[in-house]
């Protein structure tokens, strides 16, 4: 096992304080994890408008426990994280402990530098991670701070006592994957910039409209059990395009709900039913993959589980307007 | 006639430009147009590393004509225009709508006459050369972007606005965003659309439509050939000896052009003569004969009707 304790004020500090303990350089601002430890990286990005942001990408090849100590610095850190548990991973706030084991999850999570943050996951876990840095000077700078302080602090009061993980919806999925996503575009700088930055106001506004517009009564009371087995209905329906999605009866025993809860639940957690969502996934991954240049219509077509091309043709141009010969096509 | 002028480097100190000129008082970065003029507003957006947008929606009561270029020389702008104008000399219910985009430099002017019940729909974004260098400053084939963006930018290529330009545009003018969040709106919105411009110029310049691909030394052929064309004369240009010029086959020379420039040599010519007959009416104060003589025409009603397709209306509209 690796323990790392470290303090987080400045990535580029906390990056180095990773590769001390692991005993490896940082380069470009990148940290490759030796072998023994993960397969992957840590590296920084540093947005134009300021925003210091931490991504990651790395298979466990032992068990790791990261240690973020409180700071008097006040400020806030909005994660994004997609977990593939092999085992367990621990997810402790200052001394409340949660406990997961071999599950998929995606799911953002904002927290204070004022409390204790420890994960620990076991060996043969992967993580894909973008954590951002919101200082108090930023928040100010470029929000209104009297407002949002109230919200975010409801927020972490909430937080701590539940753990409240929110769920990735197909736009989170999207835009983290183009931020994951290997590329050599000329644009690659640009799109992970405008993707996290989209990503944090679509989770800020979230919070504004559960905190300010709505009352006590409209706010999605899903219990948090639930909520998690939902996000790992939902990583099951995003996790293979080529074959058909799995069956209700299926989802409905990895949610240990009955399929109508199931199904009603679903709706109330992510605004379209079950099939729906599967379907506007598997378009916006026919997007993205024809947006990458890299492959035929009819490669993506198949890749998708379509055999039938027309067919393919007709779906993606009720979600989005185009068939896609007209997206790849410069005109 | 009102003119509203807004070739400026700073959209802030437009602002305040217009202000004055329309005696009312800016508001929150906007000022709401008075009624005698129109009925809309226009308003400014201040982006981090000195990105400024100016976003303008008017319905004319009245005929106005706007201005458009003189930017510092090393600046762009990105021009989302989704206008519509009424056309008087039509039936009552013809419009001509536009619907691009265009980036254009410091050589780019633009003078038109909105006639009253038309409206403008503009979004416009400002930026330094140097902030499009860094930018656009890691990734392959940088050299030739490079080159390839100035080129663009002078021949006022329009392309045609899509489903997802228009949606974020959309976005930005149906905002009912709370405050906190207004600034990340914006920004946001932005320069999604900055990225969505560039994305498909770059896709444009490594698979370009025509059959020639070029090559960095081609490029700056290209834009030898568009300087000079640039210098105005009043005989139209030469293909042939441009081409001898140049040390480039006629063929490619035309083909290239066009593909580069979007526009063929001829009609390019075409559009900076026009814009110079504007000059000459305009600022000038020549008579309709004496710009159409000096633009090399023998035949009054061909300059006429050249003139009113591209400025939609008559030379001597413009004569004082």
């Amino acid at each position: 096992m690796l323990r790392i304790d470290y303090y987080q004020t400045d990535y580029a500090k906390v990056l180095q304080t990773f590769a001390d303990v692991m005993k490896a350089k940082v380069k470009d601002d990148t940290l490759a994890i030796p072998q023994e430890i993960a397969t992957g990286y840590f590296k920084t990005i540093t947005l134009s408008n300021g925003l210091q942001c931490l991504v990651s990408d790395y298979t466990l090849n032992t068990e790791l426990y990261l240690q973020r100590n409180s700071s008097n610095d006040e400020f806030y850190i909005l994660r994004f994280d997609e977990v593939s548990i092999s085992d367990t991973l621990m997810v402790k706030i200052d001394d409340d402990y949660i406990w997961e084991t071999k599950q998929d999850r995606a799911s953002v999570l904002l927290n204070s530098s004022l409390s204790d943050f420890a994960t620990s996951a076991s060996e043969g876990t992967a993580i894909r991670s973008i954590n951002i840095l919101l200082t108090r000077e930023w928040l100010t700078q470029y929000l209104n701070i009297e407002s949002l302080d109230d919200i975010l602090k409801k927020y972490l009061l909430l937080k701590t006592r539940s753990y409240n993980f929110a769920p990735f919806d197909i736009e989170y999925r999207t835009w983290f994957n183009e931020v994951m996503e290997d590329t050599d575009s000329a644009m690659k700088n640009s799109i992970v910039e405008n993707r996290i930055m989209l990503m944090m106001e679509k989770f800020l506004n979230s919070l504004y409209q559960h905190f300010h517009q709505l009352s006590e009564a409209d706010i999605i009371k899903i219990p948090n059990d639930e909520v998690k087995r939902l996000m790992e209905v939902e990583s099951y329906l995003v996790k293979d395009f080529s074959i058909p999605p799995p069956p209700l009866t299926f989802l409905s025993r990895v949610a240990a709900m009955s399929t109508t809860t199931l199904k009603n639940k679903f709706k109330k957690l992510y605004g379209i039913n079950v099939y729906e969502y599967f379907q506007k996934s598997r378009m916006q991954k026919a997007k993205a993959l024809l947006l990458s240049r890299k492959y035929s219509i009819k490669e993506i077509g198949s890749q998708l589980g379509y055999s039938n091309l027309s067919n393919f043709a007709t779906a993606f141009k009720k979600e989005f307007n185009r068939l896609p010969s007209q997206l790849v096509l410069h005109k | 006639m009102v003119v509203i002028n807004l070739s400026h480097h700073n959209y802030q100190v437009l602002l305040q430009n217009l202000a004055r000129q329309l005696k009312v008082k800016p508001q929150n970065n906007s000022i709401i147009i008075p009624s005698e003029i129109g009925e809309g507003l226009i308003k400014v957006i201040q982006l981090p590393n000195g990105l400024q947008a100016l976003m303008i929606k008017i319905f004319f009561h009245q005929d106005v004509q706007i201005k458009q270029g003189n930017i510092n020389e090393d600046d762009y702008v990105l021009n989302f225009d989704e206008s519509e104008m009424a056309d008087k000399k039509k039936i009552s219910s013809v419009k001509v709508i536009n619907s691009f985009v265009r980036l254009t430099g410091s050589s780019f002017r633009h003078w038109e006459i909105m006639k009253k019940k038309s409206s403008v729909q503009y979004l416009k974004i400002l930026f330094s050369q140097e902030w499009l260098s860094g930018y656009i400053g890691l990734g392959e084939k940088i050299s030739l972007f490079e080159n390839y963006i100035p080129i663009k930018s002078q021949s006022g290529e329009k392309e045609k606005l899509n489903e997802d330009y228009r949606q974020v545009i959309n976005e930005m003018w149906n905002t009912d965003n709370k405050e906190f969040l207004q600034n990340i709106f914006y920004q946001n919105r932005v320069l999604l659309l900055i990225e969505q411009f560039f994305t498909r110029m770059h896709a444009a310049l490594l698979n370009p439509k025509g059959k020639f691909k070029l090559t960095t030394e081609d490029v700056e052929i290209l834009k030898k050939v568009e300087i000079k064309l640039n210098t105005f004369t009043a005989t139209p240009p030469n293909i042939e000896l441009l081409a001898k010029k140049y040390s480039m086959g006629k063929a490619k020379l035309s083909q290239a052009f066009k593909q580069v420039y979007g526009i063929s040599i001829y009609n390019y010519y075409q559009k900076q003569r026009m814009q110079r007959a504007h000059e000459l009416l305009s600022a000038q104060n020549l008579s309709v004969k004496e710009a159409a003589k000096k633009l090399g025409y023998t035949n009054m009603s061909n300059f006429i009707l050249a003139f009113k397709k591209q400025f939609n209306t008559e030379p001597k509209n413009l004569v004082v």
